[in-house]
């Protein structure tokens, strides 16, 4: 778990039992701070085995941290650049199938990027998709029955929305519920039961949890 | 059509920051972690029922396994 302060600071904490917490305080100190956009953060185990957190800083500037339990953390900024005033939230995921690290960057105008690459490389900036405006949040990751990514996002009206694609095709926009009242959003994938999950805070203090197969059938 | 399941899994007293969430394969287990503006984070995972949750440790926040 990374959290990241508005000081600048990241920390991190890792467990195999709540009661078992491990912090690592801080583990990085960002060139920035103040509020911050918001955070993406994966795991690419088959990549280079680093962890990867991503931070929309105060700077407008997309600051790449990487580090491992070996190796001392690193930052680097991605090349593309956002007006932080524009963005509504970021989130990211690692894609196994052709170890892609992408930072999705959900503007409130409506527009959704995808940051990527895949080596040592620089970064491409691809534009996911519009919607309607002003959206308010997002989240995304990659669901490994199908390898399609789910952007994920949140209208400010309340409508959620799965975005689908993988870099060979486009499944689309499926609307998914409407809740009022969110304060963050994040999505996963259970192998297990082959469902895609997206968790929703509300203010009231619910945590809801929408769940759906694959797209579709 | 997809069958699209919605409900409240769990209720935070405190005042909600942010929610990360991520599944662990070795387990099968679901993870969500809840950021509070006291500075505490709060746990509920799952394998089939949400569990109550449990307070872990001290803002945004992102969650992985690794």
């Amino acid at each position: 778990m990374i959290v990241a302060t508005e000081d600048g600071r990241l920390h991190e904490l890792y467990f195999t039992t709540p009661q078992q917490v491990h912090p690592r305080s801080p583990l990085f100190q960002l060139p920035t701070t103040g509020p911050h956009i918001g955070m993406a953060g994966f795991y690419a185990p088959a990549g280079n085995g680093l962890r990867h957190a991503t931070v929309g800083g105060a700077d407008s500037i997309l600051h790449e941290v990487v580090w491992s339990a070996q190796i001392t953390p690193t930052v680097r900024n991605l090349a593309t650049q956002f007006n932080l005033p524009d963005v509504a939230a970021i989130a990211g995921f690692y894609a196994q199938d052709n170890q892609s690290r992408d930072v999705i960057v959900a503007m409130q105008g409506g527009s959704v990027f995808d940051v990527h690459y895949s080596g040592a490389g620089g970064s491409t900036t691809d534009l996911v998709t519009t919607l309607s405006p002003p959206l308010v949040n997002v989240a995304a990751f990659v669901s490994t029955d199908s390898w399609y990514r789910h952007v994920i996002v949140l209208h400010s009206s309340g409508q959620l929305y799965d975005y689908s694609y993988t870099p060979q095709q486009v499944f689309g926009l499926t609307p998914l519920v409407s809740i009022a009242n969110v304060v963050d959003i994040v999505g996963y994938y259970s192998a297990y039961d082959q469902m895609r999950h997206v968790i929703l805070a509300t203010h009231d203090g619910n945590i809801h949890e929408v769940y759906y197969g694959q797209l579709g059938r | 059509m997809t069958n699209i399941q919605h409900h409240v899994i769990s209720h935070i007293s405190d005042r909600i920051y942010g929610v990360a969430g991520y599944y662990s394969d070795n387990d099968s287990t679901q993870h969500v972690v809840v950021a509070t503006y006291d500075g505490s984070l709060y746990e509920i995972h799952w394998n089939s029922t949400p569990l109550q949750p449990l307070r872990s440790g001290s803002g945004n926040s992102a969650g992985f396994t690794a």
